[in-house]
């Protein structure tokens, strides 16, 4: 069908289109100033660190961190709530001027961002599990399925290192719900807010693990710059005058590490009473002052030349399908999502049938039951309808010891969602069709076809949703691939290069059916 | 406990409303554009139209999150994007695809002289508006503070396990009591219509059709 056909060059034209290197910003430093405030990104969601007070305010020890950055710069300070799988990106676009947001400082990152040096804070990762729990040591967790949060660093760390099965959701609220219906062995997190979590009565019967990949964790801002460097030496400041540890104290935080360790080693002063950690000639600060204890290099060995000046020259970053995390990652999405749309497609024509023959029953008080559930089915968001069966009916299950899987539970709502849909088109159909037609059943299907196809296409398309109760299909691979290399628009180009693909098939494949089996 | 809630939920479900109009107003006139330029033949118009139709609405909102720039300068003037707005030029592209199969079809038959079958456009607009309306609730995923993420934001607030699947419920509420009465008006349009026209009325007595309405039948096609 050439309707369908030329689609696909419109799609790749579009995307080359996007494939464009953003222009470089202008001295950001001044922008502030001329501007009146400063714009940090912060976390809404993150007790005691960055969360909303009973006003609605975000509060904490990072947007009082925040405001002391303002301070030295002699302007307001206004606060915009970030997550960890957006704040990279918010932070590139403009969006804001700095992040203040539980970032730990890592090479990879820094290709992303000019972090701040020193780092303003330091932790690591814990997991909360339940006192009766298996897992005892970070050992114990190879193959246990772990609640997490897209974004944090020790995620990819726990799966390639410990072999844990992360299963990330978007935000923190989605993961301890997961944890409380016991969709995961265990919930992994920072290690400061579980502390906190646990400390504030919220979890009885659970208990922490020691913290492991521990590191600094960094303010950031855009690029190299005037205000980049005006912040290192504010955070040193800090270090050395004890104004961290004075929020620590405040924000009631267990004292950390990092605070004390990095409080001595900026507060030493050389034999000639100078700070032992000051500037260069070049403007560094004295090597042994930056010796961070970074978790892990990323080996960025065996790259393509062609992948790389690709990188480098027009702005593609492809390099998380180098990563065998990444690609591992994104080739199961690709699969999960093929599986999710046979499914879907077979349970709405199940469904469907199974529906009509009911209805064409008529039996009294069950077809309005239907009409009122296809009601229901048909004028609420599938969205909503997700999250109400997977949190809403999983959590009073979970009060039972049972759980929900997620796949099953996507699968299970979008087959009904759609299945309404077949279920009267076809019964419409069966009613039109005279019961003594010849050759019936095949003129039902053609008659109510293009309505049966028009609602799966739909229902493939929808099977993006699924992401939102952390299915790792391609869109959730997408978000967390975004999350750790930055990659945005490549990564939505892909995506939406293989959802486009996807629907072609499907289209094509139902055609195929129409030409070979109901226009004989 | 919902009822304390109420305003802010209904202020969420404003932002779902005005984010479903600015997508109808962004959507419609693409559509028609598309429609008139494939009544005077030319390709584009209709190979456009099958692009519009091709990817899920859910991913071009992400897709326009990460693309698009969160400001734009033009001549001098810089223009914010918030996320609202990405949300309704995402979903506009639906409507484009959906208006112009509708609008070809309304503008045929408005040619022919058969005015009433052109008017069978209005409730069928209407009733993707109510679709557009439902899809709206996936721009909580970008952040849009509209009802779904607003109900999300309650529950974190509550804290408590049993609140979950009632505020769901309540906020589900909101869509049905909008969609529904809505929906059977535009039954009613639809009826009356073809009344005007000289059609026999639907034969159908099925309350299946009556109750479920024409969200069933007007699918993409």
């Amino acid at each position: 069908m050439p309707l369908f056909s030329s689609a696909p060059a419109f799609w790749l034209i579009a995307i080359l289109c996007f494939l464009v290197v953003q222009p470089a910003r202008a001295d950001a430093l001044a922008d502030i100033k001329a501007r009146g405030e400063l714009v940090a990104g912060v976390k809404a969601d993150y007790q005691p660190f960055g969360y909303r007070d009973r006003q609605g305010n975000i509060v904490g020890f990072d947007a009082d961190v925040a405001a002391g950055l303002a301070e030295t710069l002699g302007v307001p300070v206004r606060l915009v709530p970030v997550t960890s799988s957006n704040r990279l990106q918010k932070l590139a676009a403009g969006d804001v001027d700095v992040v203040v947001a539980t970032l730990g400082d890592t090479i990879d990152r820094r290709r992303l961002v000019r972090m701040i040096e020193p780092g303003y804070y330091g932790g690591g990762a814990s997991i909360l599990v339940l006192e009766d729990s298996p897992i005892r040591a970070w050992s114990d967790i190879a193959g246990k399925p772990l609640c997490a949060v897209q974004g944090a660093l020790w995620n990819r760390l726990a799966a390639t290192r410990l072999l844990a099965d992360i299963r990330a959701f978007a935000n923190t609220r989605d993961a301890e719900l997961a944890l409380r219906e016991r969709n995961c062995a265990g919930w992994l997190y920072d290690e400061a807010a579980l502390q906190h979590a646990l400390t504030s009565g919220a979890w009885p019967n659970y208990r922490l693990l020691p913290a492991d990949f521990v590191s600094p964790w960094a303010i950031a801002v855009a690029s190299d710059g005037p205000l980049a460097d005006q912040f290192d030496q504010t955070v040193a400041g800090w270090l050395r005058d004890g104004h961290l540890k004075a929020l620590e104290a405040k924000w009631r935080l267990p004292p950390a590490a990092y605070l004390q360790d990095a409080g001595a080693l900026w507060s030493k002063r050389d034999d000639d009473g100078q700070w032992h950690c000051r500037r260069d000639a070049d403007g560094r600060w004295t090597a042994d002052c930056r010796d961070l204890d970074l978790i892990e290099a990323q080996d960025l060995q065996g790259f393509g030349a062609i992948v790389l000046s690709l990188r480098d020259r027009f702005g593609v970053d492809l390099t998380a399908f180098y990563d065998p995390y990444g690609r591992d990652l994104f080739l199961k999405a690709l699969l999960t999502t093929c599986i999710l749309a046979i499914s879907v497609i077979a349970g709405s024509l199940l469904v469907g049938f199974g529906g009509a023959a009911l209805l064409r029953m008529r039996i009294p008080g069950l077809t309005q039951l239907i009409a009122t559930m296809l009601t229901v089915l048909r004028m609420t968001p599938p969205l909503l309808q997700l999250y109400l069966v997977f949190f809403g009916i999983g959590g009073l299950l979970a009060t039972h010891g049972f759980s929900l899987n997620a796949m099953i539970v996507a699968i299970a709502v979008l087959s009904l969602y759609a299945g309404a849909a077949n279920a009267v088109t076809l019964a419409d159909a069966s009613a039109t069709i005279a019961a003594n037609a010849t050759d019936r059943r095949r003129r039902i299907a053609v008659l109510a076809y293009p309505a049966v196809m028009g609602s799966c296409i739909n229902i493939v398309k929808a099977t993006a949703m699924a992401s939102a109760i952390a299915v790792p299909e391609l869109v959730y691979a997408s978000t967390t691939i975004i999350a750790d290399y930055g990659n945005g628009g490549v990564m939505m180009n892909i995506l939406l290069a293989c959802y486009v693909a996807t629907v072609l098939v499907v289209v094509q494949g139902f055609k195929l059916f129409e030409r070979k089996v109901l226009q004989r | 406990m919902l009822w304390i809630w109420t305003p802010f939920l209904a202020g969420g479900f404003l932002w779902n409303i005005l984010i479903s109009a600015a997508t109808m107003a962004i959507g419609t006139p693409l559509g028609y554009g598309l429609a008139r330029l494939r009544l005077s033949g030319w390709r584009l118009g209709r190979f456009l139209t099958a692009a519009a139709r091709l990817p899920p609405t859910f991913v071009l909102i992400y897709y326009l999150a990460y693309v698009l720039p969160t400001e734009i300068s033009i001549g001098g003037v810089s223009l914010e994007i918030a996320g609202w707005i990405k949300a309704s030029l995402a979903l506009s592209v639906a409507v484009a695809g959906f208006v112009s199969d509708n609008a070809l079809s309304a503008i045929r038959h408005h040619r022919r002289g058969e005015t009433v079958e052109a008017f069978y456009f209005i409730p069928a607009w209407t009733t993707y508006f109510l679709i557009i309306v439902m899809a709206s609730s996936t721009a909580s995923v970008i952040g849009v503070p509209e009802i779904v993420q607003r109900a999300n934001t309650v529950i974190a607030a509550v804290g408590d396990p049993r609140a979950t699947l009632w505020v769901y419920i309540y906020t589900m509420l909101w869509f049905l009591m909008f969609c529904w009465p809505l929906s059977r008006l535009m039954n009613y349009a639809r009826a009356r219509l073809s009344r005007f026209a000289g059609h026999r009325p639907r034969e159908d007595t099925d309350p299946i059709a009556q109750m479920a309405g024409p969200m069933i039948v007007q699918e993409e096609k």
